[in-house]
């Protein structure tokens, strides 16, 4: 886990309507709060319900002023969509820690073959030289039964990268989750832990990042 | 820190106060933090790692929803390459491909306007423009446009998209709705008795999902040498209380599809081709489809049809 000191840690979460994002960046600022931290929070969802884009910035450290993160600032970036995490790698400090779900979501233009959707968005982002982790988030939401665990599932593999406790992880998901949800939650939570085996060693990277690029539901 | 001009900056100055502003903060473009964290910081740029690497990711712009009411109208305009004076309201979304049929869009209840202005100044393009505007953005600021029309004798034809709900917004009730501010039951407009009142002698009735009905209807108004209004109707897809599916899910038979793309012109976000691929012939996804009919109707190789 990281130590933090004074300084203010950046979490860019993006994804596309539907995916959770701005619930899952919910549950990040709760477990930082409850860490004993000072979060502030802040998202953009305008056409989340017609399939746009969504944007949540969460910050945390000692004390935070502002609830948005300067371009070229973020120190993590959460991608639940793969073409929406290329488009992200702006808001990125150099070399900056990149979470992403090897999933894509064609946006309506390149469904009907207008315009090129980036298959190899997740490569790019690492050839620009950020530390990339790909999760393989539905595929491991799929094992608690219900797949839209996948933004929970980003939520563990993220939690190797923080200066939190596990249980305390845990201990929030249990306090804010619909009871008959938890359960499932805590399953996708620990799946995406184990996607880093060691602390702060990611287990396989590479081979989970190519090859299955192109997947789609 | 003041956005656009140096208006106040300025004003500031011929009080003779010291003022600093445009020399910091920028005339156009988006005042975000790290902006103004430099403005006032000096040497506290942000960095550009990242900047020069997304050139390419295609837009996500919003579409209309699947099964959304709105939609056959503008298949209907797109074809008919009409001129359309639009508004504001989820039916602007009509102005992405594959749609393309919304020309205009100023202000709430422009449309309704311009139409007839076009109508006034242009009579060679009588037979070509149409307005379009929703049934709560009508209420709200499209009445006064429609009595000016007819009271002017304009034969501009006026189409409201009625789908009982101010969608875009959230789904707040108005007028036409029959649900006061409070969701309690209330009088309904009535569409019919309120353009007659305002002077529109052809009113029309059309079902939102009925391709055939819209486009006769449309042919007959928009010739027509007097002014007229089309009420589409059909219930938004995210109203409370509204079935989801609607019918059972289309399928696409790919031994009879010879993948002309007509219904991918529908603009449906659950009829698509894999990967975006060109030769890939198009599928709907069962999950998402809600049976509206649209696809089914614009097929004319009956390649589209339900299970069994």
């Amino acid at each position: 886990m990281t130590p933090v000191g004074d300084r203010v840690v950046n979490i860019l979460l993006v994804g596309v309507g539907g995916q959770g994002t701005i619930l899952a960046s919910e549950l990040l600022a709760r477990v930082l709060l409850e860490a004993g931290f000072d979060v502030k929070k802040s998202e953009v969802h305008g056409m989340a319900q017609r399939g746009g884009r969504v944007v949540s910035h969460v910050r945390f450290g000692k004390k935070v002023y502002s609830s948005l993160i300067v371009r070229g600032e973020a120190d993590i970036l959460v991608g639940f969509e793969m073409a929406e995490t290329l488009r992200s790698v702006d808001w990125l400090s150099p070399g900056a820690r990149v979470i992403a779900e090897n999933k894509s979501i064609l946006p309506y233009t390149s469904l009907i073959g207008q315009s090129p959707y980036p298959f190899n968005a997740l490569d790019r982002v690492r050839d620009a030289g950020f530390d990339l982790t790909v999760v393989d988030g539905e595929a491991l939401a799929e094992k608690t039964g219900e797949k839209k665990t996948a933004n929970v599932v980003l939520m563990g593999t993220l939690a190797h990268y923080l200066p939190v406790e596990r249980s305390t992880w845990e201990k929030t998901i249990e306090k804010n989750m619909p009871e008959k949800l938890v359960q499932m939650n805590l399953e996708a939570f620990a799946l995406g832990w184990e996607v880093c085996s060691a602390e702060g060693e990611p287990s396989d990277t590479e081979t989970r990042g190519r090859g299955d690029a192109g997947q789609k539901e | 820190m003041e956005e656009l001009e140096p208006y106040l900056e300025e004003w500031v100055r011929y009080l003779g106060i010291e003022c600093e502003g445009k020399s910091l903060i920028p005339r156009f473009g988006e005042i975000d933090t790290g902006t103004v964290r430099s403005a006032l910081l000096p040497g506290t740029d942000p960095s550009k790692a990242g900047e020069a690497v997304p050139e390419d990711v295609p837009v996500r712009p919003p579409v209309m929803c699947v099964g959304c009411p709105h939609r056959g109208m503008f298949n209907v305009l797109n074809r008919k390459k009409a001129f359309v004076a639009g508004d504001i309201g989820c039916y602007t979304l009509a102005v992405s491909p594959p749609l393309s049929a919304i020309h205009t869009t100023v202000c709430m209840g422009a449309g309704v306007s311009q139409a007839a202005g076009i109508e006034a100044v242009l009579p060679e393009e009588h037979g070509k423009v149409v307005a379009v505007i929703g049934d709560s953005t009508f209420l709200h600021s499209g009445m006064g446009g429609v009595l000016n029309m007819a009271y002017n004798e304009i034969p501009a034809t006026v189409i409201i998209l009625d789908n009982y709900t101010t969608a875009m917004t959230g789904r707040q009730d108005h007028p036409g709705s029959g649900f006061d501010a409070n969701g309690n039951r209330t009088r309904q407009v009535d569409w019919e008795t309120l353009l007659r009142g305002l002077g529109v002698e052809h009113v029309r009735l059309v079902d939102a999902y009925d391709l055939e009905e819209i486009r006769n209807v449309l042919e007959e108004e928009i010739n027509r040498d007097s002014p007229s209004v089309i009420v589409v109707q059909g219930a938004c897809m995210l109203l409370r209380n509204r079935p989801v599916k609607m019918h059972d899910p289309y399928r696409i038979d790919r031994e009879v599809c010879t993948n002309c793309g007509m219904c991918l012109r529908v603009g449906c976000p659950a009829i698509s081709r894999k990967d975006g691929s060109p030769e890939e012939g198009p599928i709907i996804d069962e999950t998402q489809c809600t049976g509206c009919d649209l696809c089914f109707q614009v097929c004319e190789f009956e390649a589209i049809g339900r299970e069994g």
